[in-house]
């Protein structure tokens, strides 16, 4: 391995502007290629063999071992460069981390391989997804289906997994049913009447009242729509009362029963 | 600088005689060659005036203003009268700025705006978004920090947001009225980049990550309200027309993003927009069907030109530019549209350049082929382009193999604008000449994540002591009628006026003014940092200003010059800066 990296490292620039590095035989360092080259190498990010293409060359900087994975954990702020904690395996960040500190001249990184940031005192939340089979990762599927469901899929309100826009508040209970799914009743639901213009009258989920003005959602629409009154205006605008008629079985129409049924099967396989 | 010359021959010197003719004129119809003719005057008009209302400057995608007041006689006299630095250096200045009744709404590359006093520089208002917390998705193009502009239409600021949702601020006070998510960037990969586009009283707005496994998409959206209109998916899904055109579930993960800023037509009531590159990039093999030909149109309808009913968002026809792209050629740029008269009658026509350089002319009506020019000079991809406008000579990438083409998936032209004088009947644009070695791969599709199929590894064609060039084309005819070399790169849009000046910026932070005739260079301004965004013209009290942002965007595309002229300081910033003549 020392020999090779002797071999390499000037040629790292040359070998940037042809084929990949190659003649890498250590099985670490080849996957370590493999994922740099399909998550990093995409020459919109970052170019081949640790080269220069729309972000910086990594090859051949002097990064030690603790500042190429904290960076590759958890990106640098307010660039393109964000943190990969949660995209790959242990042992893919493994590998990915061995393969950049060889571009550095590490040879013997001392990565932990089934927690390569750990190792390092790298702290890292919990990865989002736990592994689903079967009916419960069809119902995952479905909840988040933007192809068949499009705009009217759970995730349009909802936020699991990290997944979702969380204009409902985050599910507590899983209902027993599909029909207690449809039915679910949904009493933060009023009837706000906007009198700009025309009186404008719509379902609305309230959010805040106050300093910062209202703060609602306009339920008539998917997706639902933010919307702020200032709160000079919040007396003369706006006006709000009981509740509205409003039913979440017209949002989740696009599902069938047993489709439906493959969601709560999902959302209970993740709430236990 | 030392490339631009009043005193250059306009023929580039490596680009003799002939050479030309066989490589850009590619393809035009007798109808359009033979029957040239000057503008007529009861055309579309696309122009801006006092105010610059549009991405675009009009909804034609012009970038023209009819404002005279600074010409070729004068310009050389143009000072600078404010600037204003935004303190936002996420990654360069890339956005056109809009100016309505003396005011000004510039947005950032970090989602803020403010609102200026366009005869001042004064702030009026400022709003910064606040995005959600880890909004993206490792791995994904809505990594991307730029904007590229807003919209302004019935009294809100529209802009599209780095977590992919729509935000209107009040254009007075600069407070927030509405907000809606168009997807969750950290599902789709995906986020807004782009200016959205006023339809009447609806904003339409597309998003960027085709590069990633997923569909594209426009939504328009209610101006006033926030709701929801209706959505175009420029993937049809299985029993829709076209859906044949994909391979299994391949259309799922096909890309397609109509990442630019379209048009629209109000008469014919049709809005054109240009899609993106089918995803994965560089290779096809997972999403072309078995024993479909090209010229059945692969992969619809992605690097097309597509035309939309406003009201309703249903297509009404679509010209396939790249079937099966394997090159990263994206056809999501501006789409410019003109009245010209051709054959002794007045025809509606569109232009249209996608990232290879080819550029379409086609009937707006129909979507008929009327002809292609290809603006870069060395060309090797294609060998030409058949009657109907279909390619000829594919070169295309090899899995496990590096393949040299040229250009390369920067693109002859950026997402930078081109611009159209009607009083010239010119287009004008900034072209460049690199090219790629692709090394393909069979990639799965992963939902949101970059999807690119493999890599790519630019490099300068030889023998070309530049690598760009401002050219004027003619869209009837199909010949370049004048070209100005630069030496590194072109990578901010074009304006072009009434005064006959054509102005553009250059990486080095070179502002610059050429005769929109032969392309003299009347006057230059060293604004201290690169060019990547767009200049606008407008007038106040009957003053007109000349307005450019500054600020070189070193990633993505910006970063692949970098590579290529390693040592050269193309500097970041993030400056607004505007000229006019003294009292």
């Amino acid at each position: 391995m020392k020999q090779l990296v002797t071999f390499l490292l000037p040629f790292i620039g040359i070998l940037a502007g042809n084929a990949y590095a190659a003649n890498i035989d250590d099985p670490v360092l080849e996957r370590g290629q493999e994922v740099y080259e399909l998550t990093c190498a995409t020459s919109y990010c970052h170019g081949p063999a640790g080269g220069q293409a729309g972000a910086p060359r990594l090859a051949a900087r002097e990064f030690d071992a603790l500042y190429i994975a904290s960076v590759t954990a958890n990106g640098v702020p307010n660039t393109p460069m964000v943190g990969f904690a949660n995209a790959l395996s242990a042992e893919d960040m493994n590998a990915v981390l061995t393969y950049v500190a060889f571009l550095n001249g590490i040879i013997n990184p001392q990565f932990t391989v089934d927690d390569p940031l750990a190792s390092l005192g790298i702290a890292v939340a919990n990865p989002r997804r736990i592994p689903l089979a079967g009916e419960a990762q069809e119902g995952r599927e479905l909840f988040f289906d933007a192809y068949d469901k499009s705009l009217k899929r759970c995730s349009t309100c909802h936020e699991v997994e990290g997944i979702g826009i969380p204009v409902a508040s985050p599910i507590a209970t899983v209902p027993g049913s599909v029909s207690a799914l449809r039915n679910i009743e949904t009493p933060n639901i009023s009837t706000v009447t906007l009198s700009i213009g025309s009186n404008e009258s719509m379902p609305a989920l309230l959010l805040s009242r106050g300093i910062a003005g209202v703060k609602f959602y306009d339920m008539s629409a998917v997706p639902p729509v933010l919307r702020t009154i200032p709160p000079e205006s919040d007396s003369e605008v706006f006006n709000i009362a009981g509740n509205a008629d409003w039913h979440h079985h017209d949002y989740i129409s696009a599902y069938t029963d047993e489709e439906l049924e493959r969601v709560l099967t999902f959302l209970r396989a993740i709430s236990e | 600088m030392i490339y631009f010359s009043q005193n250059l021959n306009p023929d580039y010197k490596d680009n003799k005689p002939g050479h030309r003719m066989s490589n850009t004129l590619l393809n035009f119809s007798s109808l359009l060659f033979l029957f040239s003719s000057a503008v007529s005057a009861a055309s579309l008009d696309g122009s801006a005036g006092a105010n610059w209302p549009h991405f675009g400057g009009s909804q034609a995608a012009w970038r023209y203003s009819e404002l005279d007041q600074v010409n070729r006689d004068n310009v050389a006299q143009l000072r600078p009268a404010w600037l204003f630095h935004t303190d936002d250096y996420g990654d360069g200045l890339t956005s056109t700025p809009i100016v309505i009744d003396g005011v000004m709404y510039l947005s950032t590359p970090s989602n803020w705006i403010y609102a200026l006093d366009a005869a001042s520089g004064e702030k009026l208002w400022e709003y910064r978004y606040t995005p959600r917390p880890d909004f993206v998705l490792p791995g994904s193009a809505g990594a991307f920090i730029q904007n590229r502009g807003v919209a302004v239409h019935n009294g809100k600021v529209i802009m599209g947001t780095v977590d992919h949702a729509l935000v209107a601020v009040d254009a007075v006070t600069g407070s927030e009225v509405w907000k809606v998510y168009v997807d969750d960037s950290r599902q789709c990969g995906c986020n807004i980049l782009s200016a959205p586009l006023i339809v009447k009283d609806m904003v339409v707005v597309g998003q960027n990550g085709g590069d990633g496994a997923f569909r594209g998409y426009l939504t328009a959206f209610d101006v006033d309200t926030g709701r929801f209109k209706w959505r175009f998916y420029t993937i049809p899904a299985p029993g829709e027309p076209g859906s044949d055109s994909w391979k299994g579930d391949s259309w799922k993960f096909g890309g397609g993003a109509p990442w630019m800023t379209g048009s629209y037509d109000a008469e014919l009531d049709l809005i054109y927009w240009g899609t993106g590159n089918a995803a994965g990039d560089f290779y096809s093999g997972d999403r072309t069907p078995n024993g479909r030909e090209d010229s059945e149109g692969i992969n619809l309808y992605t690097a097309s030109v597509i035309a939309l009913d406003a009201d309703t968002g249903e297509l009404a026809w679509h010209f396939q530019e790249v079937p099966r792209d394997v090159w990263d050629f994206d056809s999501a740029y501006e789409v410019v549209l003109m009245d010209r008269e051709i054959g002794g009658r007045e025809r509606k026509i569109l232009a249209h350049m996608n990232k290879s350089g080819l550029t379409f002319v086609l009937d707006r009506t129909n979507g008929e082929y009327l002809g292609v020019f290809s603006v870069p000079e060395v060309r090797t991809w294609i060998t030409g382009v058949g009657e109907n406008g279909e390619l000829l000579g594919r070169k295309e990438p090899v899995v496990g193999e590096s393949v040299n083409v040229c250009p390369t998936a920067i693109g002859a032209k950026s997402f930078n604008q081109m611009a159209y004088s009607p009083r010239t009947g010119l287009l004008y644009t900034p072209t460049m000449e690199f090219c790629t070695n692709i090394s393909a791969v069979d990639q799965p599709a992963q939902e949101g994540i970059f999807y690119s199929s493999g890599g790519f590894v630019n490099e300068l064609p030889e023998g070309r002591e530049s690598y760009a060039h401002l050219d004027a084309w003619n869209p009837v005819t199909g010949e370049r009628v004048w070209s100005i070399p630069s030496q590194f790169a072109l990578m901010a849009s074009v304006l072009t006026t009434a005064g006959d000046l054509v102005f553009t910026g250059d990486p080095e932070g070179w502002f610059l003014a050429f005769d929109a005739e032969n392309g003299d260079l009347l006057w230059s301004f060293q604004t201290g940092a690169g060019h990547r965004g767009s200049a606008i013209s407008y007038a106040i009290d009957g003053q007109q200003y000349i307005a450019t942002p500054v600020g070189w965007q070193d990633s993505i595309t910006g970063g692949m010059l970098e590579a290529l002229f390693a040592g050269e300081n193309f500097r970041k910033g993030s400056t607004m800066m505007v000229f006019t003549l003294p009292e």
